[in-house]
């Protein structure tokens, strides 16, 4: 069972993500979209934020538009991202504490797959009434505004097991065009006007109060991809996903 | 491998196709609303309903999180799903569950654990069928459990009847189990008290 949810977890978020970043292949810069339930009370003590594992993939894209996935650039945009909040929580203030992954091919504790699998539903509905674009985002006459969605008591294990204040996921897809898909773009923009998606990245960030179960912060990041290959570049675009962070 | 569509339908990923059922509509409280032309019931607080054929579906957090589905009147081959966004073939039309006259109190918890588990919905249970009063008339209720393919776990109650002429109606309450059921559950009971047959 947990093997179905987990496997279930990523088949969603890669849909969700894909949807949401074709109407975007074209933007040229990046773009980030925060959203914030409510300013947090001012704390007497350095918060403590739980970093969940990262969900990470990067890929390239062919001539042809296939997509192959590239275990060395999902790393480095990893532990890119990891850089990243270390170096915010820091300015904030607050203490960074790593999820302990589980052996195997799910990352997570048995006992806090419920509220993993939960964020994911609440995370796809906040992606849809929220984040889609315009002329594809439904209406949600009870929840026209903010972000009025939680977790519940299904947080409670990350917070006894952790003694965090906060948990934070983060979810990330670059895609980027080899030379020649590149160059290939480049002649149909010129001989037909008309521009293919080259490169392009995509990520999601969400803080939950483990107190609360409540979703107080979340931001969306798309814009074009980035050089692959310099780590500097990748901890950019984390801090520019992280930026707004609460905190 | 992709989610089965009907699931995003059953459980309201489909943004897409309640979108096709027109823009969501606020439902509030003390406003008797008409389900159909058989029942009407007291909404309690403010829902976002959605209008199809045989169905209101109504929603405060979002479908995937809480549903609240409202049937009126459904016969004779009919299904419990809503019109889809596009067209289906003739043979996925065929293979999905159908009411049919002559069905009784437990065929029906059979054909909604049918609806759930064909839409992908993962170990579906259907328990506890017992007699309730459905508006002042002889009726059923039932509850459900079942899993997502992204492994929330959801509850659910419903509580129906079959009219004399061989109709079903019936109302479905599904909730992720963390949180979202609890929430309401204690609403959807009046809501379900407050039925009043037309």
């Amino acid at each position: 069972m947990c093997g179905t949810r987990q496997l279930g977890k990523y088949r969603l978020t890669r849909r969700t993500l894909a949807a949401l970043a074709v109407p975007f292949a074209l933007a040229a810069c990046v773009q980030v979209q925060p959203y914030l339930a409510k300013k947090l009370p001012s704390a007497t003590e350095p918060v403590r934020v739980l970093l969940m594992p990262p969900d990470v993939a990067a890929i390239e894209l062919a001539t042809a538009g296939v997509p192959l996935p590239r275990a060395d650039w999902t790393a480095l945009a990893q532990d890119g991202l990891v850089e990243a909040v270390a170096d915010t929580l820091k300015k904030h203030g607050a203490e960074l504490i790593r999820y302990r992954r589980a052996a195997g091919i799910v990352p997570y504790a048995e006992e806090h797959l419920e509220a993993i699998a939960l964020h994911e539903a609440v995370l796809q509905t906040i992606l849809t009434y929220r984040y889609a674009p315009p002329q594809q985002r439904a209406a949600l006459p009870t929840r026209q505004e903010g972000l009025a969605w939680t977790l519940g008591e299904s947080v409670a294990p990350l917070r006894t097991d952790y003694a965090a204040d906060y948990a934070l996921f983060l979810i990330y897809r670059q895609a980027t065009s080899t030379v020649e898909r590149a160059l290939f773009a480049a002649v149909s923009f010129v001989l037909f006007g008309f521009m293919q998606p080259t490169s392009q990245s995509v990520g999601i960030a969400s803080l939950i109060d483990l107190d609360t179960g409540a979703v107080v912060w979340t931001n969306l990041l798309q814009g074009q991809s980035l050089d692959v290959n310099r780590p500097d570049s990748i901890r950019d675009r984390g801090e520019r996903l992280l930026s707004g962070l609460p905190l | 491998m992709s989610a089965s569509p009907c699931l995003l339908v059953l459980l309201g990923l489909g943004a897409a196709v309640l979108t096709g059922c027109g823009n969501p509509l606020m439902v509030k409280p003390g406003e008797h609303d008409e389900i159909g032309n058989a029942y009407r019931v007291d909404p309690q607080i403010e829902w976002s309903r959605q209008q199809d054929r045989k169905l209101q579906i109504w929603t405060v957090d979002g479908p995937l999180l809480e549903q609240l589905r409202l049937y009126a009147g459904i016969e004779d081959g009919d299904t419990l799903l809503p019109t889809p966004g596009r067209s289906i073939s003739r043979q996925a039309w065929e293979q999905r569950p159908k009411y049919h006259k002559g069905m009784r109190a437990h065929d029906v918890v059979e054909l909604v654990a049918a609806t759930l588990a064909q839409s992908g919905a993962i170990d579906v249970g259907a328990e506890r069928l017992r007699p309730a009063e459905f508006g002042g008339r002889a009726g059923f209720r039932f509850d459900l459990r079942f899993e997502s393919d992204i492994g929330v776990r959801y509850r659910g109650l419903a509580t129906g009847m079959i009219t004399q002429d061989g109709r079903l109606h019936l109302i479905l309450y599904m909730g992720a189990q963390p949180h979202y059921f609890d929430a309401y559950e204690a609403i959807i009971r009046r809501i379900l008290s407050s039925v009043i047959l037309l």
